[in-house]
């Protein structure tokens, strides 16, 4: 089996930013006198949003420890194996505690963002990493 | 230390400084664009000043406020930030 090293965002993401884009862009250009402007605006940001996902891993699976940045302005997450304290598979996300420094922090992953095959892989890597650090 | 997308957006937020004053009915809404630019090189002195964090996160905010073309100095910005946490990551390992 191939070893995880970077995840993208998932098809099924990709798809509906593409769909998204389309929409905000058409209703900003159909002329609607109030709120083109706003819907282009949207649009602009879906559209940076979607080429950055696109070339981009949001995850990067490494020795000792994963990078995560899960959009073009969020925080970048470094996590070292030793230092996650859980993780929670919720309705809609995956959460994962983890201790950095003297703080206790989260990352959290919506489910819709990477493909489910790629996501339990993702999971299974990190328990494996987490055991054998341990 | 700066790097070019926060070079670009801060010419971006100048040039609109002069768009938009040219403009003689809403030329008074320069003032926007020009807050924008000013904190920008607020935040550019800091970060030489080597209050990297402090500097990014006002060129962070002020290019927030001009979103969507402020995305470009945003995204710079928080290139900044997350460098520092990464220099600081690795080297506590």
């Amino acid at each position: 089996m191939e070893e995880l090293k970077e995840i993208k965002a998932g098809s099924k993401h990709m798809n509906s930013m593409y769909i998204y884009c389309f929409l905000t862009f058409a209703l900003g250009l159909l002329g609607l006198r109030f709120g083109a402007g706003l819907f282009i605006g949207i649009g602009v940001l879906a559209l940076v949003a979607t080429f950055w996902h696109k070339n981009t891993p949001i995850i990067k699976i490494l020795d000792n420890n994963l990078e995560a940045k899960l959009a073009p302005i969020a925080s970048k997450h470094f996590i070292k194996y030793s230092s996650i304290s859980n993780i929670q598979k919720e309705k809609r996300k995956v959460i994962i505690n983890y201790n950095n420094g003297a703080k206790d922090k989260k990352l959290s992953i919506p489910l819709r963002l990477i493909d489910e095959d790629v996501m339990k892989k993702f999971l299974d890597t990190v328990q494996e990493r987490r055991k054998s650090v341990a | 230390m700066i790097n070019t997308k926060m070079k670009i957006a801060l010419l971006i937020h100048i040039a609109l400084i002069f768009l938009i004053s040219t403009d003689p009915e809403r030329g008074f809404l320069a003032f926007i664009p020009g807050v924008v630019a000013l904190l920008n090189v607020v935040g550019i002195a800091l970060i030489l000043s080597k209050q990297k964090k402090t500097g990014a996160w006002i060129f962070l905010v002020s290019s927030a406020i001009l979103v969507p073309i402020g995305m470009i100095g945003a995204i710079g910005a928080r290139q900044i930030l997350d460098e520092e946490k990464k220099n600081k990551f690795y080297n506590e390992q």
